[in-house]
């Protein structure tokens, strides 16, 4: 066990400021909208079901709110950062590129981008290190086999590597940790990435500059822009995360001072304040509350900040980039492991000296898979309410004369809702206002393309809403009822699903809404209209699944919808991997690679 | 083609303070064409402050007022 020993750097006085604003903005909002909708129930008699519902709303409120606060503050442009210094960085620094299971072709094509890239950016030996997990015998060969490729067309021997563990124990947090119990004094910075991370040269060199200018800095975070989504659900993800990511995320840079984010990948780390820091414990107990820690990298910004270290997300640095799910049911699955990971923070909440930023961002990621449940919650407890509620009783005294009807509070209710809808959608309003007056619509094909595509998200997520809403509360009962969703592999590249597959993924939410169609039918008809745009998206999941799986392919004018920065001025990282992958998919066809690998360079294609 | 390194490759080492190790050390693990061999210690960190608060979260969610109540 160790005690951290540097003093923590306390958060400047204008970040707690916007904080204590934010916190107290969101749950003034939460507050007022709970008041409202207890003055709406309490017009015939305020019932237990009817405060129960006023939790379940001010909770979900202050949550929408919260995000709210993060897109207002996120809204206004930091000042171009200045360069430290242009002078050649020196740190020793190693890129680790952790694989499971994934098509070593294309990763390892990757890797032999960045190596170029770098190499072209500085004169610094940058190493790289492939560290694999992979189980499937299969493509543990065709990774031996592409190694020896990349080695052979890079001249790269010496400088990257290769190593496969026996056992994946600890799983990706666990890899990393392997690599730095073997090697990591060899080592001032490592930049973590994922299998389908790209990074430029330039921006690994940027970053290991601003490690060296501050010494406190323990991680350094930047912005990964998503890339080549094909499908309809991948090209809608990937322009909200272009277009609206940049704000929300500047929110979040002002808010976290010194302890912000770590995402698991495209982010660099010093590596003795990470070995020193982030070793992390089996916490008691099986999954999914116990075993190895699920979302490691919350956790390991965490205990850097307790040990003292900065933290920070650089919204700046440009030539970050991954890529993203391209269907509802890759993302339902990853979304499944980030539940039971941020779930299980809830054991680490309370852990000593971690700083309270630290615990609240805990607490956020809690709350970003239950609220779908407090909304879930919300609906039927409401329905519930007006079903069992007694009719209206018009003459309370039985000597009057004249009936009393309950004052008409439909007025309240309707502002309440539309105050509710305006919180979800002020802040893309704002921000599409932002690109406007900015100019940044034009990096996405122009003002009325941009214009267009924000309609036609708002639209689509507005559809996708209800069946990614419950999915995250499938996986939030499933985590509590203490099943562990494991680790599956992810999936990338684009796969359209057929309608047959897109059921067999979500029939439990057809049934449900289904359910939930029939009771509102015949007990509670006159609200049957404010239950159908949940209800029908669940209905139609499957056609709403195969549908948006649809490959599509990226925006190649600059004029559709959709379109990002990226897609109109492609980076030089990702025209540098095509063009590898182009030659390695011609080398696959040799019949040099042929002969000396039968078949394994295709058949482990996953 | 040739066969790639993998777990073999490393040769254990005894474990170290981790002090950083020369440029020459990492040099001669370079020229042999595999990771340095440059061990560090991740000493694992404490995270769970208290029995009590294990048993608090147990029966938050799995004691009889939980969601799943046993």
């Amino acid at each position: 066990m160790s005690t951290p020993t540097r003093t923590q750097v306390k958060a400047p006085r204008r970040v707690r400021l916007v904080r204590a604003a934010a916190v107290v903005l969101s749950l003034t909002i939460g507050g007022g909208a709970a008041a409202i909708f207890v003055q709406y129930s309490a017009v015939n008699g305020l019932t237990p079901l009817g405060l129960v519902s006023a939790v379940f709303l001010f909770f979900s409120t202050t949550w929408l709110a919260w995000g709210a606060c993060l897109g207002l503050v996120g809204l206004k442009p930091f000042r171009p950062r200045r360069p430290f210094t242009y002078l050649p960085p020196k740190g020793r620094t190693v890129v680790l590129v952790p694989v499971y299971n994934e098509d070593p072709q294309v990763t390892f094509a990757r890797v032999a981008a960045m190596y170029r890239s770098v190499c072209k950016a500085t004169a610094l030996p940058v190493h790289f290190a492939i560290l694999s997990d992979t189980r499937d015998a299969d493509i543990a060969t065709a990774e031996d086999l592409w190694f020896a490729h990349l080695l052979a067309e890079t001249a790269g021997a010496g400088r990257i590597f290769y190593r496969r563990r026996a056992q994946n124990t600890g799983r990706k947090a666990g890899n990393i940790e392997d690599f730095f119990a073997r090697s990591g004094a060899a080592y001032d910075f490592a930049l973590i990435l994922d299998a389908d991370s790209l990074m430029e040269g330039d921006t690994i060199v940027e970053m290991i500059r601003r490690m060296e200018a501050d010494p406190e800095l323990g991680l350094l975070q930047s912005l990964p822009a998503v890339v080549r989504a094909q499908s309809v659900f991948g090209r809608v993800m990937q322009f909200a995360a272009a277009f609206f990511s940049p704000v929300f995320s500047r929110g979040l840079a002002r808010m976290q001072g010194h302890t912000g984010p770590f995402w698991g990948h495209n982010a660099m780390v010093r590596v003795p304040a990470f070995v020193a820091s982030c070793g992390l414990p089996v916490l008691s107990g099986p999954p999914p509350f116990g075993g190895h820690i699920l979302s490691h990298d919350y956790v390991e910004a965490a205990l850097l900040a307790r040990a003292g270290w900065k933290v920070r997300l650089d919204t700046d640095l440009k030539g970050s980039f991954e890529e993203g799910p391209e269907s509802i049911v890759e993302h339902a699955k990853r979304d499944r492991r980030w539940c039971q990971g941020n779930l299980q923070h809830l054991r680490i909440i309370a852990a000593p000296g971690l700083r309270k930023w630290s615990r609240f961002v805990f607490l956020q990621g809690v709350f970003s898979y239950i609220a779908p449940v407090l909304w879930a919650g919300f609906l039927i407890t409401v329905v519930t309410d007006r079903v069992t509620a007694p009719p209206p009783d018009y003459f309370p005294d039985p000597h009057q004369f004249f009936p009393v009807f309950p004052s008409d509070e439909t007025a309240k209710a309707i502002g309440l809702a539309i105050g509710i809808f305006g919180l979800l959608i002020m802040p893309k309003l704002l921000t599409a206002a932002e690109a406007i007056v900015t100019g940044r619509t034009r990096q996405f094909g122009g003002t009325f393309t941009a214009m267009l595509s924000v309609l036609a998200d708002f639209v689509l997520l507005s559809i996708m809403a209800p069946v990614l809403m419950a999915y995250q509360t499938r996986s939030v009962f499933q985590v509590l009822m203490g099943r562990d969703g494991g680790w599956p592999p992810n999936r990338r590249g684009g796969a359209t699903l057929t309608v047959f597959e897109a059921w067999e993924a979500c029939r439990f939410m057809v049934i449900a809404g289904l359910i939930g169609l029939v009771v509102a039918h015949f007990l509670t008809v006159h609200i049957i209209l404010w239950m159908l745009p949940v209800l029908l998206p669940m209905i139609f999941s499957p056609l709403i699944i195969s549908w948006t799986s649809r490959l599509v392919g990226p925006s190649n004018h600059g004029a559709r919808l959709f379109t990002t920065p990226e897609e109109i001025n492609t980076p030089p990282i990702v025209t540098l991997h095509d063009e590898v992958l182009a030659r390695w998919e011609k080398f696959a066809q040799t019949p040099e690679a042929r002969a000396d690998t039968p078949g394994q360079m295709e058949s482990a294609r996953v | 083609m040739g066969k790639a390194m993998t777990e073999t490759a490393f040769v254990p080492v005894p474990q170290s303070t981790g002090a950083a190790v020369s440029v020459q050390d990492v040099a001669q693990a370079l020229v042999s064409g595999r990771l340095p061999d440059a061990p560090m210690q991740m000493p694992t960190q404490r995270l769970i402050r208290s029995k009590a608060q294990v048993s608090f979260l147990r029966a938050l969610f799995f004691g009889p007022l939980g969601p799943v109540g046993t």
